[in-house]
């Protein structure tokens, strides 16, 4: 069958086919001379999804944290035996992953497709759990959990984001903690199952060397012999989340050097999907033109040997947003105090329209770059999906950006919205 | 100079003059263009730790970019390319990598700019090059500034590794295993030499090591071609002259280094959540040996895939661990088996990784996980030509230590292996090392 419409960039020279079933849509890109096949089902739960309305009762449910990452766990256990070894079979390699809200199944080949997307669909909306196998899994997914309680930069988010929320589900480990994991079983498992698996809360990206006809054709076919539940997934839930932080914090792990990070809690643009990802867009633009490798904030910093590396990021999701910064830094309260210098700086100086341009220019070739990831292309091409975008329209707005919009963006730096996490040795700290 | 034999079912290569070779293939599939340099150095503790040192000491600055933030705007310039520069080791070669990720301009849309001004090849390679050769220098020698921050950098680099435990454990127990034998120390160099190195000391190692290291130059991507057009029409500099009897043969001395008799074991405490276990199993089995492809079903079949022995049973069955995997290292005849648990259960998962061993040497592998292993074989290897990196790689390689390069070759040789070959290598599978990383203690 064709697609329902094609988007199209005559420069890139890419192209995504869409077609909708049964409210899911399906993006093929196709990448002629690309041996891998791949695909994803993105499903629109994660972590975040605690607390929710079911449709048709209108009951309230509250189910523990960890529960959306336990599920893609047991998603590749079936009555028929082990998923991961049904992929291994015809040769295709499987995986998944659990995020703030989204849950992602992919795989990848380079045979037999249409039978390794058959067995992603199984994987998917076919589940199977027994009491025996979820008590398992509470094994492994605590030695998960320790083995990034372990790591310190996976704390350093963590701990920010704790620091940054009082009661927004985002503050919560991914996985979980030990002691909410031991609540889950597989009642609740079906529960979220059945309410959040459904083909209006997903939608599928396949990128590869094929005709999007003949994919959607094997598509149509699987919606047809699978069971699929109908209609919209519950209602989220959030609590009410005040504006200020909750406050810096330290945390103590056997590392050499201290790592640092600054969170500033953002608040959301309305209105609109573009809005959101036109703020979001900018931001990043802004973190670039004052945190970037050619920014005069980073050859002070460096050349103090105050770090080595900085990591920034902003996010912005309709119900919450946040910048990140971290590095390793041996003086990790200094760096933060430059870090709020600069943007105060910045806020009477203004900055620079040809650094604003270098950055953009730059911005712009990466963009080009993202098409080699197949990945990459997927999760953004759903996330912009549902906000009525796609990704191209991505490469759109950011051409359009101008220097008022990134500008205008300095108010997310706001010191007072901020907070500092500092991870240190404890014998450190006895040292001194 | 003996050149490894060079086969170029995918690359093309020529040499540019003696010790200096160019691999290239101008494929449009990519949306950028990936151009490398490889410096490939035998090993020495006399110069490791200084040439571990240059990767960071030529991303500050070159003759003609002064400063860091001159190097970051010119590559911003160039459409948002990227640079990287590492250290890295193949068999007992130090690889120095030198490199570029450059977005293809026709790709890029001239609206979006007003003009493509700025996209050329001939200064994005001598962009490369100056940072090879031409680095920024004050009195011959590196700025001493500059330097020292680079060296602090680099000595909370090396700390830094332990901030990964399950890669630590594995650094520590191939140390314990090499100690003493050059052959076996580590790309980044030893901490303690840092503090023997000087500004004037680093740059005239390097300057030598230019003048006699084997050179391998890679392009990948729409405009590889020109690449070596535009090499070939200019004379490369070098800050002393290359002479061709005194260049450096990598493949003199490849072999590893023994190993000490019997079981070394050796327990390190770390407080945290997870210990860490990493045990080694020497097969012999090296990258020449006709013999590999049999140990990559070993390694895939014991834990290199989800459907592996160790996934089925330390995670899937008895829920030890989250990650219970093994990786090969073919320049030492090594596999490495490493899972993360609760410092109770180590015994009884070292108990259980050895019990995986034993079964395999006594033929208890089924059709399934042979063929399953098979079809993940081939889709790694053949999957490789998707990626520009893992092409390089995988030729960077075969120029060091020899063996397969070409898809083909590699491919005949998987299909080719059978259960008999499998149980041979396992049956040579002696254990060696037994590390672990201990969380439990010192939690008071």
């Amino acid at each position: 069958m064709d697609a329902d419409y094609v988007l199209k960039q005559d420069h890139l020279r890419e192209e995504i086919h869409v077609a909708n079933f049964d409210g899911m849509p399906v993006f093929v890109m196709p990448k002629g001379g690309f041996r891998r096949k791949y695909a994803e089902i993105i499903i629109n739960y994660g972590s975040n999804d605690n607390a929710f309305i079911l449709p048709d009762e209108n009951t309230r449910v509250e189910v523990p944290p960890g529960i959306a990452h336990f599920l893609e766990h047991k998603m590749f256990e079936k009555q028929w035996g082990d998923a991961f070894s049904a992929f291994a079979e015809i040769g295709a390699s499987a995986n998944a992953y659990t995020g703030n809200n989204h849950t992602s199944y992919v795989f990848w080949t380079l045979d037999n497709f249409d039978k390794a997307l058959k067995i992603l669909f199984e994987v998917v909306f076919e589940p199977y759990f027994t009491e025996q196998t979820v008590e398992k899994e509470q094994g492994i997914i605590a030695q998960e959990i320790r083995m990034y309680d372990d790591q310190p930069s996976a704390r350093l988010l963590r701990e920010t984001l704790q620091a940054l929320y009082w009661h927004h589900p985002v503050r919560l480990d991914i996985a979980g903690t030990e002691e909410s994991i031991r609540k889950i079983t597989k009642e609740l498992l079906y529960l979220c199952h059945t309410n959040f698996y459904r083909p209006s809360n997903a939608s599928l990206f396949v990128a590869g060397d094929f005709d999007p006809r003949e994919i959607f054709d094997v598509v149509a076919d699987l919606v047809s012999n699978f069971t699929l539940p109908r209609g919209a997934a519950p209602k989220r839930l959030r609590p009410e989340e005040p504006e200020g932080v909750r406050g810096d914090a330290e945390v103590f792990l056997p590392v050499p050097t201290p790592l640092v990070q600054v969170g500033w809690k953002d608040v959301p643009a309305k209105g609109s999907g573009e809005a959101l990802v036109r703020q979001e867009i900018a931001t990043s633009v802004l973190l670039d033109v004052i945190f970037g490798k050619s920014s005069p904030f980073f050859t002070r910093v460096y050349e103090k040997g105050l770090v080595d590396d900085i990591n920034y990021s902003y996010e912005a999701w309709p119900d919450y947003a946040f910048a990140l910064l971290g590095a390793e830094s041996p003086e990790p309260e200094r760096l933060c105090d430059l870090v709020h210098e600069e943007i105060q700086r910045l806020l009477s100086e203004g900055i620079g329209r040809p650094d604003f341009e270098r950055i953009k220019k730059a911005a712009l070739g990466r963009y080009v770059s993202l098409f080699d990831a197949f990945d990459l292309i997927g999760e953004t091409q759903a996330h912009l999906y549902q906000v009525g975008l796609d990704v191209f329209s991505y490469g759109e707005i950011l051409k359009g950006l101008s220097m008022e919009e990134v500008s205008s963006r300095l108010k997310a730096l706001d010191p007072n919205h901020s907070v500092r996490v500092i991870v240190k040795n404890p014998n450190a700290k006895k040292a001194r | 100079m003996t050149q490894g034999i060079v086969r170029d079912d995918e690359f093309k290569t020529f040499e540019i003059e003696p010790g200096i070779t160019f691999r290239y293939l101008p494929v449009s599939k990519w949306k950028t263009l990936s151009i490398d340099v490889f410096c490939k150095v035998p090993i020495t503790r006399e110069r490791v730790t200084a040439l571990a040192l240059i990767p960071r000491l030529a991303r500050r600055g070159t003759v003609n970019l002064p400063t860091l933030r001159d190097l970051s705007r010119s590559l911003e310039q160039m459409y948002g390319a990227s640079m990287n520069t590492d250290a890295r080791k193949i068999g007992p070669v130090q690889v120095l990598r030198f490199g570029m990720d450059l977005p293809s301009p026709e790709f890029l849309d001239p609206a979006a700019f007003g003009t493509l001004d700025g996209v050329n090849l001939g200064k994005a390679l001598s962009f490369v090059w100056d940072v090879v050769t031409r680095p920024y220098l004050e009195n011959d020698a590196y700025p001493l500034d500059r330097f020292e921050v680079e060296r602090e950098e680099h000595r909370r680099d090396i700390l830094a590794i332990i901030n990964n435990r399950p890669h630590y454990a594995t650094v520590r127990l191939v140390e314990e295993l090499s100690k003493g034998d050059p052959r076996g120390l580590p790309a980044w160099g030893i901490l303690e030499d840092l503090d023997t190195l000087d500004p004037r000391k680093t740059w005239d190692i390097w300057r030598e090591t230019l003048s006699r290291c084997s050179v391998s130059i890679y392009a990948v991507g729409e405009g590889a071609e020109e690449c070596g057009e535009i090499l070939t029409r200019s004379k490369l500099f070098f800050p002393e002259p290359r002479v061709s009897d005194r260049l450096w043969d990598i493949h003199e001395e490849l072999e590893a280094p023994p190993l000490p008799p019997g079981i070394l074991r050796s327990t390190e405490e770390l407080p945290g959540e997870q210990t860490i276990l990493c045990m080694a199993f020497y097969t012999g089995v090296t990258e020449k040996d006709p013999r590999l492809p049999a140990l990559l079903f070993f390694d895939g079949i014991l834990g290199g895939f989800p459907h592996s022995k160790l996934f089925r049973t330390v995670r899937e069955r008895e829920g030890l661990a989250y990650f219970a995997d093994t990786v090969p290292n073919t320049w030492r005849g090594l596999v490495l088996a490493i899972a993360g648990l609760d410092g109770k259960k180590i015994s009884s998962a070292e108990a259980l990784i050895l019990e995986q061993v034993d079964s395999m040497k006594r033929g208890e592998i089924t059709r399934e996980e042979i063929e399953n292993t098979r079809a993940g074989l081939l889709r790694r290897y053949r999957s490789e030509s998707d990626s520009q990196e893992a092409l390089i790689r995988r030729f960077l390689t075969q120029e060091v230590l020899g063996g397969p390069a070409s898809e083909e070759e590699i491919i005949s040789g998987i299909l080719k292996v059978t259960k008999d070959d499998i149980v041979e290598v396992s049956q040579k599978a002696e254990l060696k090392a037994v590390y672990v990383l201990d969380a439990r203690k010192g939690d008071g």
